[in-house]
């Protein structure tokens, strides 16, 4: 078995197969780098960050943005509105405008207001893409499953490509029984199936006394306010799986399960 | 010439009766994305508490006492 590990997209990533191309690791991990570099908000001149910068046109994006877009309605629809890519002005205004690892700015929390719904904030037709005046999208919540599943499909029939704790696992693994993942505190033996935990403790921070973290709630604007530390999914998909642990950590202990109930293969809730 | 016109007034009676029926059955089609009657999407699931965290398998997911090579993880 090979593997790889480097930090792209704002964390760690962990790349493995069997049985791979020669090559293949670095091509990945140069893949995954020029995602980063396409889609961060953060990066000027992503086309992302194009993208935010030209609303109330229509704007032509490449597939992948394309699909990341498109992408997004769906993980809308899917958690009934709490997977929200249309949230960047509220995590402006809670004073996440860079990098965490160059800590947050200060705060302007009048500014962290319930968006309208997404599909009134974003149109995607063939190749091109409309954002509605004074929306933006920051693909935090969506991209890294979405880029793991696509890695997946391009790498190699017996890998795992884990972006950031979002994965998808191709193929029987090394031993033939299925990747063995660690969530919370088993091992699952995962094949052609993606993982995702979310939570709210990790890029947190405090402002006047005031805890802050990312994961907004776009029914208040705010960050969310949760009784769940973190929720781990399986899914069919990575993309998947990242929805339905974002939509179950949003939904608290109580409504969670039956959320995961019609949605996850497996789930942990903490 | 009578029995003729009893099997033309059944094949006619057979006629109608189909196209009613259906018109009936078009007119009350059953919502596709409707949940299937008794539920099923949790048949077969395990639960169970740990350490704290609460763990769900569907039969699909198998777990192992393995070395886990990666994690999903809080990024």
């Amino acid at each position: 078995m090979d593997e790889v590990r480097f930090e792209a997209l704002g964390t760690a990533c962990h790349l493995l197969g069997v049985g791979l191309e020669r090559g293949r690791l670095a091509w990945a991990t140069a893949w995954v780098a020029s995602r980063h570099e396409r889609f961060s908000r953060f990066e000027p001149a992503s086309e992302l960050a194009r993208f935010n910068a030209s609303p109330g046109d229509w704007v032509k994006v490449s597939p992948e943005l394309e699909g990341l877009l498109r992408a997004s309605l769906e993980a809308y629809r899917l958690s009934g509105g709490l997977v929200h890519a249309g949230v960047l002005g509220s995590m402006l205004a809670i004073g996440y405008t860079r990098p965490l690892r160059l800590g947050p700015t200060p705060p302007a929390l009048a500014g962290a207001v319930p968006p309208p719904p997404l599909p009134e904030m974003l149109e995607v037709a063939g190749g091109r893409a409309r954002l509605r005046p004074g929306s933006g999208i920051d693909l935090g919540g969506v991209a890294k499953g979405w880029l793991a599943d696509a890695l997946a499909a391009r790498m190699g029939d017996n890998c795992l490509v884990n972006l950031g704790g979002d994965l998808f696992a191709r193929g029987p693994g090394p031993d033939g029984d299925g990747w063995p993942v660690a969530m919370g505190e088993v091992t699952l033996l995962l094949r052609d199936q993606g993982a995702a935990t979310s939570g709210v403790r990790r890029r947190a921070w405090r402002q006047d006394g005031e805890p802050l973290h990312h994961l907004i709630d776009p029914r208040t604007g705010r960050p969310a306010v949760t009784d769940l530390a973190k929720v781990s999914v399986v899914a069919a998909t990575g993309a998947a799986a990242e929805v339905h642990a974002k939509a179950a950590l949003l939904l608290g202990s109580e409504r969670a399960p039956v959320h995961l109930t019609a949605h996850a293969l497996a789930w942990w809730l903490a | 010439m009578r029995s003729l016109m009893v099997r033309a007034a059944a094949t006619l009676m057979t006629l109608g009766v189909a196209v009613a029926a259906a018109v009936h059955v078009s007119g009350h089609v059953k919502d596709s994305p409707a949940p299937l009657r008794p539920g099923v999407v949790g048949g077969g699931q395990v639960a169970a508490t740990i350490s704290g965290g609460r763990l769900s398998l569907s039969p699909s997911v198998r777990s192992g006492r393995v070395q886990s090579v990666t994690s999903t993880y809080e990024s």
